[in-house]
């Protein structure tokens, strides 16, 4: 596909070889005050990690054997404060029920069959206990 | 000079010139103003060459390699020693920096109105005012090209690096390079072509 005629597509090439080369001989000098501004943020850089010096939680750890206390270590295990949450409205629900307890509830269990002689022992109405201490008053 | 904080680690100037770039940024990160000195004379004007080659705007060119150096400073403490070239990661730095100046001023107008005028137009001999329309005229020719073509031929024929770093640089495989390369040098015979003998090649 080369043509060597003149002006063809060679010398054409030849030309664009001849600008890259140039172009790669003549590197372009840096505007003044480029370098200084360069250097000046170099600097800057290395005064502000100076000052930083930052403690992380690794660095914590790896320093002085520190670990995190039992409250931490049970709220990363549930999953945080939100877990946490959702734990608490259960135990207060499961509180209220033992105390509590509706008859609906009773009433279901003993139709589908659940209370037996044995489990009516823990079917105690708890309210009934405090009238008879108050009686014995 | 201004910054006379110089050899405040011990280490002997003569010394750190000879070590390589990743070893000087080592240096710079636990302190040495000497190491940064280094670096801002060996890497500061191939990162504002580069970026004046892909932008064609000496002014804005002057931003991007401030502003790439200014990312060389910042990531030295976290250097990994020997992942990549400190030119690699800097002439790929630099290079994303232009092509998003260009994206975002592409959005008023074409990126033709961006071509440099020369930057200094003191008129001397001829043969200098020759070289400087002959600089112009690849500028120009260069600003026509598409990003990626013009970064390729600017990395291999103008910085003169090899197609294997190119390819680091670019993140392509080197047949991407080689074709980015081909197709560039032919846009600009394309541009160029025309232009023979004004720019004085018309006898050679």
């Amino acid at each position: 596909m080369r043509m060597t005629r003149q002006g063809g597509p060679d010398d054409t090439d030849r030309m664009i070889d001849a600008l890259l080369d140039q172009a790669r001989a003549t590197p372009r000098d840096m505007p003044e005050g480029l370098a200084a501004r360069m250097l000046r943020d170099a600097y800057d850089e290395q005064a502000a990690r100076r000052d930083a010096v930052p403690v992380t939680a690794p660095a914590r750890q790896a320093v002085r054997g520190w670990r995190p206390g039992l409250w931490r270590q049970f709220l990363d295990a549930v999953g945080g404060y939100p877990s946490v949450a959702g734990l608490a409205s259960v135990a207060v629900f499961g509180v209220f029920i033992g105390i509590n307890t509706p008859d609906l509830l009773t009433q279901g269990a003993t139709t589908l069959g659940l209370t037996t002689a044995s489990t009516d022992l823990y079917m105690v109405d708890v309210a009934s206990v405090w009238d008879d201490l108050a009686a014995e008053q | 000079m201004e910054y006379a904080r110089g050899t405040m680690t011990g280490m002997a100037l003569d010394a750190l010139s000879d070590c390589d770039d990743e070893t000087l940024l080592a240096h710079y990160a636990a302190g040495d103003a000497a190491a940064a000195r280094l670096l801002t004379a060996r890497l500061g004007p191939r990162v504002f060459s580069h970026a004046a080659r892909l932008l064609g705007d000496a002014a804005e060119a002057e931003d991007v390699a401030q502003e790439a150096m200014l990312r060389l400073w910042r990531i030295a403490p976290e250097w990994r020693a020997g992942e990549a070239q400190v030119s690699t990661w800097l002439y790929r730095v630099t290079a994303n920096l232009c092509i998003d100046r260009k994206r975002r001023a592409r959005g008023g107008h074409t990126a033709l109105d961006a071509i440099a005028e020369p930057a200094d137009p003191a008129p001397s001999a001829a043969g200098q005012l020759q070289d400087k329309a002959r600089m112009q005229a690849l500028d120009e020719a260069l600003a026509t090209l598409p990003d990626r073509q013009r970064q390729a031929v600017v990395l291999r024929h103008i910085e003169g690096l090899g197609n294997p770093e190119i390819a680091e640089i670019m993140e392509i495989s080197t047949e991407a390079v080689e074709s980015l390369t081909a197709r560039g040098k032919r846009a600009l015979a394309a541009a160029l072509a025309g232009r023979r003998e004004d720019l004085g090649y018309a006898d050679d």
